[in-house]
């Protein structure tokens, strides 16, 4: 579980988090559950959904075009309940995956990320909790640098048995949210250099790591 | 993981979360583990071999200091009044009574003159008779001496001829005294086996500890049995009452005259080129194993002829033993085995059994170079025996099985099982009364002298070996004379590694820093620290595998070589492109315990991050400390350990590791 503190709050969400009851995004390693989001994603272009939107279009998030094989895809989209953009990180399409890590940037005077969860990621689709556990990090550090890491071990351990990875077909890795701070286009995406999907031969396994944009085109969330 | 050690580690993490950098405190290594092998292990195996021989270690080894030393054949013993010059020994052992009659025809050279009294230790016997050349009775007085030994003294008619050997025939019996459970079994009477093998049953002088002689040892057998012991066989010999006489002469000096007697099936295998007989000594279905264990001898003798030098004696006589003892034991021109490795065959690698045999084998082979040929002079030089044995070893194994197991083994073994209380130099000469001897002599040694390999390079290093072996061949030697040849060899001074590794204590115990310095010319440097606590300050050269982001590794060496009062050293070298990680020694060369100073950063990136925690996967559930089924701790050389990565100590990479190191994500390095 890796929630991180709220930051300052904008007016925006003040006002979310006023009208809307918010289901805390809690992740257990134990029990496996998902993210099922807070709220509902809406499509920028389909206009404000409440009072509180000053004027123009919502933010909308805009995936770069979508991989096959094993990648990270990025997904998201304007969130009516947090009044924020909301980007979900999926892990997919992995034979043998022990671990991924990766520096996911932003520009940080245009995005200010408000709230970072991850979910245990990789434990293959057995879910098999019993004898994996899976750890995620995803912490920013500085501002606009997320640092992304997921691994799997194996609950009893010993020298005798090495690691082992998983089958992912698709599981939730990391969920961000976004305040928009100022109108334009603006590209989240992993450092090239930054990135690591190894199997459990240690072994680097090609990955596609997916981006995206949050486009604002006019106004402002006042 | 030990709950204080937990909080602690947590706390630490919390503190660097707090201070929003990294903290200068880097987390401490594990403490040493005070555990027994892991039952069952090649490692364990080996070890109870290892703790077996050297409960001999001392007994066997000449307790003064030559007046005049250099001196060849031996003759660098302080001079004596009188010597002993051969033993012609004829032996008899009852099992159902342990008792073991023997006529030892000794031949003494006086080397002064009014030498009228002769006094022997010898077992504690009764029943002695003396004659003189002429058949004539001498006085004689036993007296016990404990232990099993006892005091023999001839009072001789006239006093003996300065320069002129004398023959005396001694006929007696003793009762043997085989109990033992912490060395190897100096006797044993089993329905397989009837060994004396570390019994002093001939006679020595009272004057020295050690005074070799060449020998003829008969052993008598009944007619269904067959005797094995070092030296040339010769016989049998029938007897009128069907017992069988075995002979086995002993041309070079030595005072090692071991005999088994068993079933035995010999397995001759003749010389060729410089390639010596190798003669194996095995009881079925072991015996039809033979040709593998003397293949695997000659495979061995081979390396090490073309090493050090040619093997120096006429033969080797590999002798099957009863498991109870446990190990093995090298006089000259033999090798004493415990029963199971016989039956071994190179596809036997469940559980390492292949590979503990040929680690036991090539350890005791090699005292034919190193303990026998050249001999160690007291116990400040064990090292020239039991180390040079053990590496010569891991040399072997690695050269001929592939793999650098042993030597990894024996690394991880002194790093992690010796509390500092235990630690000697290898040169003390109270290093046999450690609680660590094993780890010190046998582990640590092998590994300081394959750190000298590598200082030195292959070809130097064995160069020096076989000089060091053609000078003291078949004489004493000392420490600072290996060094001598070495430096001579080298035309390196070594004063400082040997001051270092064989005077000193301890070993390298460094905290390492990495970080990542981009340059405009599109090459990165990468700038390392090493940080070493003042009392414990060592030179070395590192290695470093710097993994880029392209996939390549870039490998440099950097030296490590702090003033006396230097405790951090830092480094810097150039790679082409992005690096992603710092492994620093990676194939553990280094007799070493790392850690890192910036909590977390196992890869030295000089950032926790997401890579921490992958390269972190990949090294989980390594340790040193293995719980077995029955609860017990026990140590254990995984070699896949690295306790760089032990960022919660408790010398095992598991989850409390994975859970410490995920809160310092985002911590870098302390710029330097």
């Amino acid at each position: 579980m890796l929630p991180i503190p709220r930051r300052s709050r904008s007016a925006l969400s003040r006002l979310a988090a006023a009208t809307i009851v918010v289901t805390p995004l809690l992740w257990s390693c134990s029990n496996n559950q998902t993210d099922t989001g807070s709220g509902t994603e809406t499509d920028a272009t389909a206009g404000a959904d409440d009072g509180s939107i000053s004027n123009g279009a919502l933010p909308a998030f805009q995936a770069s075009t979508p991989a096959t094989g094993a990648r990270v895809d990025l997904e998201g989209g304007w969130d009516d309940a947090s009044k924020h953009v909301r980007v979900r990180l999926y892990v997919a399409g992995f034979a043998n995956l022990l671990g991924l890590a990766g520096h996911l940037r932003f520009d940080p005077s245009a995005l200010k990320l408000t709230a970072l969860t991850g979910a245990p990621v990789p434990l293959g689709p057995s879910k098999d909790t019993l004898t994996w556990e899976a750890r995620t990090m995803a912490k920013e550090s500085p501002a606009g640098r997320v640092l992304l890491g997921g691994a799997r071990f194996r609950k009893k351990p010993n020298p005798y048995v090495g690691p082992e990875g998983a089958v992912v077909d698709r599981e939730l890795w990391v969920t961000l949210e976004f305040e928009v701070l100022q109108p334009g286009t603006h590209t989240i995406a992993f450092d090239p250099a930054s990135t690591t999907a190894r199997n459990d031969g240690n072994e680097e396994v090609s990955a596609t790591w997916g981006s995206g944009q949050i486009v604002w085109k006019q106004g402002g969330v006042k | 993981m030990n709950t204080h050690l937990k909080l602690l580690a947590l706390a630490a993490a919390t503190a660097v979360l707090a201070a929003g950098a990294a903290l200068a405190v880097p987390v401490q290594p594990a403490a040493s583990v005070d555990l027994p092998p892991l039952p069952g292990t090649a490692f364990a195996r080996k070890v109870q071999a290892q703790q077996r021989e050297a409960h001999e270690q001392l007994s066997r080894l000449p307790q003064y200091t030559p007046a005049a030393w250099a001196a060849q054949d031996f003759a660098g013993m302080p001079a004596q009044k009188w010597t002993i010059v051969h033993q012609d020994i004829t032996a008899e052992v009852v099992a159902a009574t342990k008792t073991l009659s023997t006529t030892v025809k000794v031949t003494v050279r006086a080397n002064k003159s009014g030498i009228q009294k002769l006094d022997f230790v010898s077992l504690e016997i009764s029943d002695a008779t003396v004659l003189d050349a002429d058949g004539n009775e001498l006085t004689a007085t036993t007296e016990a001496a404990g232990q099993g030994y006892g005091m023999l003294s001839i009072t001789l008619p006239a006093p003996l001829t300065v320069d002129q050997d004398q023959t005396f025939e001694v006929t007696s019996k003793a009762v043997l005294d085989c109990n033992g459970d912490e060395g190897l079994m100096s006797c044993s009477f089993d329905s397989s086996f009837k060994s004396v093998v570390l019994v002093r049953y001939y006679l020595w002088s009272a004057v020295s500890s050690y005074s070799p002689f060449t020998s003829d040892l008969h052993v008598i057998t009944a007619a269904d049995e067959v005797a094995a012991a070092p030296g040339v066989p010769s016989g049998p010999v029938k007897l009128e009452s069907g017992k069988l006489i075995w002979s086995f002469a002993q041309e070079e000096i030595t005072d090692n005259a071991g005999f088994s007697i068993a079933e035995y099936e010999p397995l001759v295998v003749d010389a060729k080129g410089d390639l010596p007989t190798v003669r194996v000594y095995a009881i079925q279905p072991s015996a039809d194993n033979a040709q593998t264990m003397a293949d695997l001898g000659q495979q061995i003798i081979a390396a090490y002829g073309g090493w050090f030098v040619k093997f120096p004696w006429q033969g080797l006589n590999m002798i099957q033993l009863a498991n109870n003892f446990g190990g093995g034991y090298a006089p000259l021109g033999a090798a004493f085995l415990y029963g199971e490795v016989f039956g071994m065959e190179p596809s036997d690698q469940d559980y390492g059994q292949w590979q503990s045999t040929v680690e036991l084998i090539a350890h005791e082979i090699a005292h034919q170079w190193w303990g026998n040929l050249v001999a160690p002079l007291g116990a400040g030089n064990v090292c020239l025996s039991e180390s040079l044995s053990e590496f010569a070893s891991c040399l072997y194994t690695e050269t001929a099985l592939d793999n650098r197991s042993q030597i990894l083994g024996d690394n991880l073994s002194y790093i992690f099982t010796v509390p500092d209380a235990s630690d000697r130099p290898m040169t003390s000469s109270t290093v046999y009364y450690s609680a660590a001897y094993i780890q010190i002599i046998y582990h640590k040694g092998a590994v300081v002298f394959d750190m000298l390999r590598r200082e030195l390079g292959d070809e130097v290093m064995l160069k020096s070996l076989s000089a060091y072996a053609q000078k003291y061949h078949r004489d004493y030697a000392k420490v600072e004379q290996l060094r001598a040849v070495l430096e001579e060899t080298s035309g390196q001074d070594l004063g400082w590694f040997f001051k270092q590794w064989f005077s000193g204590k301890g070993a390298i115990r460094a905290h390492l820093a990495a970080r990542f310095l981009p340059q405009d010319d599109g090459t990165w440097t990468v700038r390392f620290q090493v940080t070493q606590k003042a009392e414990n300050l060592k030179r070395f050269q590192l290695v470093l595998a710097i993994d880029l982001a392209d996939g390549k590794t870039e490998e440099r060496v950097v030296e490590i070589a702090p003033s006396a009062t230097e405790t951090v050293v830092l480094a810097e070298v150039q790679v082409p492109s992005q690096p992603v990680r710092v492994r620093a020694d990676p194939q553990r060369l280094l007799l070493r315990a790392f850690t890192v100073t910036t909590p977390g950063d196992v890869n030295l990136s000089g950032l926790v991050d997401g890579r921490d925690l992958v390269d972190m996967a990949i090294r989980h559930g390594r340790g040193v400390v293995f719980t077995a089924k029955n609860g017990n701790d026990y140590f254990m050389p995984d070699t896949g350990f690295n306790e760089i990565y032990d960022v919660a100590p408790d010398n095992r990479i598991d989850i409390d590791d994975v859970d410490t190191l995920i809160p310092w994500a985002g911590v870098e390095a302390e710029p330097f």
